[in-house]
């Protein structure tokens, strides 16, 4: 029998999503968070998405506007971390072409063996899929496409 | 014991020089050993439920613009 947890899909979810998610308690960030949370998929996480994640909450305007201080920060990273699995973040790719600040969401998903990105980037959704030899391919896609997948199961 | 103080002092003293971020990843990694999963669910959406509500188009335009200038910095940094 195939346990659930080895059928269900792998995601890297794009950090602008992750931020998101971590401060608003409705809306499609918050409805892909909870079903993270629920193991309809996996998140994956690496350094580098943690780290963009953290110092977005330290940007003085998103401070400003959802005042968190560093103890109530940590608790959403936490949060993250016991909701995802973390990959070492060794990877490195060149194949955001248009952005190559992009290219760590790809590395991630390579690295953490992921089918999908989730984001809402338009330079990487121009993508569509990531194709790499020795890889499972990489569906890129907005996070209410993928809340799509996931509501008729086909993620 | 006022050995064992000045240790503890030593240690608080060495946390407050680490910067806000540097705080942050501490405590990340202290919640982690010290809390179940439940725990810091809850916690985490105690925090959500206490912060000032929002539109979603608001909140993805405050999250985007974040981490642009995250991004922005990280490639500022890795040019130096």
């Amino acid at each position: 029998m195939i346990s659930r947890a080895s059928r269900v899909a792998r995601v890297v979810v794009d950090t602008n999503v992750l931020l998101r998610a971590a401060v608003s308690p409705a809306g499609p960030a918050a409805r892909l968070y909870a079903s993270a949370k629920r193991g309809d998929f996996r998140l994956v996480l690496s350094p580098h998405l943690l780290r963009e994640v953290r110092a977005g909450f330290f940007k003085p305007h998103f401070r400003s506007r959802y005042p968190v201080v560093p103890r109530e920060i940590a608790i959403f990273l936490a949060e993250l971390l016991v909701v995802g699995e973390l990959v070492a973040g060794a990877f490195e790719v060149d194949l955001v072409p248009k952005d190559p600040k992009d290219n760590p969401i790809v590395a991630s998903a390579l690295e953490g063996d992921a089918g999908y990105v989730v984001t809402n980037d338009g330079d990487i959704l121009t993508l569509e899929v990531v194709r790499v030899a020795g890889y499972r391919p990489i569906r890129i896609l907005s996070d209410l496409k993928f809340l799509d997948l996931l509501r008729h199961g086909t993620a | 014991m006022a050995r064992r103080r000045s240790h503890v002092e030593e240690l608080l003293r060495k946390i407050e020089q680490l910067s806000e971020v540097e705080q942050c990843e501490l405590l990340e990694g202290i919640i982690l050993r010290t809390r179940s999963r439940e725990q810091i669910l809850e916690e985490a959406d105690r925090i959500r439920a206490k912060l000032p509500r929002r539109s979603e188009r608001v909140i993805k335009r405050d999250a985007d613009a974040a981490i642009r200038e995250v991004r922005r910095d990280l490639t500022r940094e890795s040019r130096r």
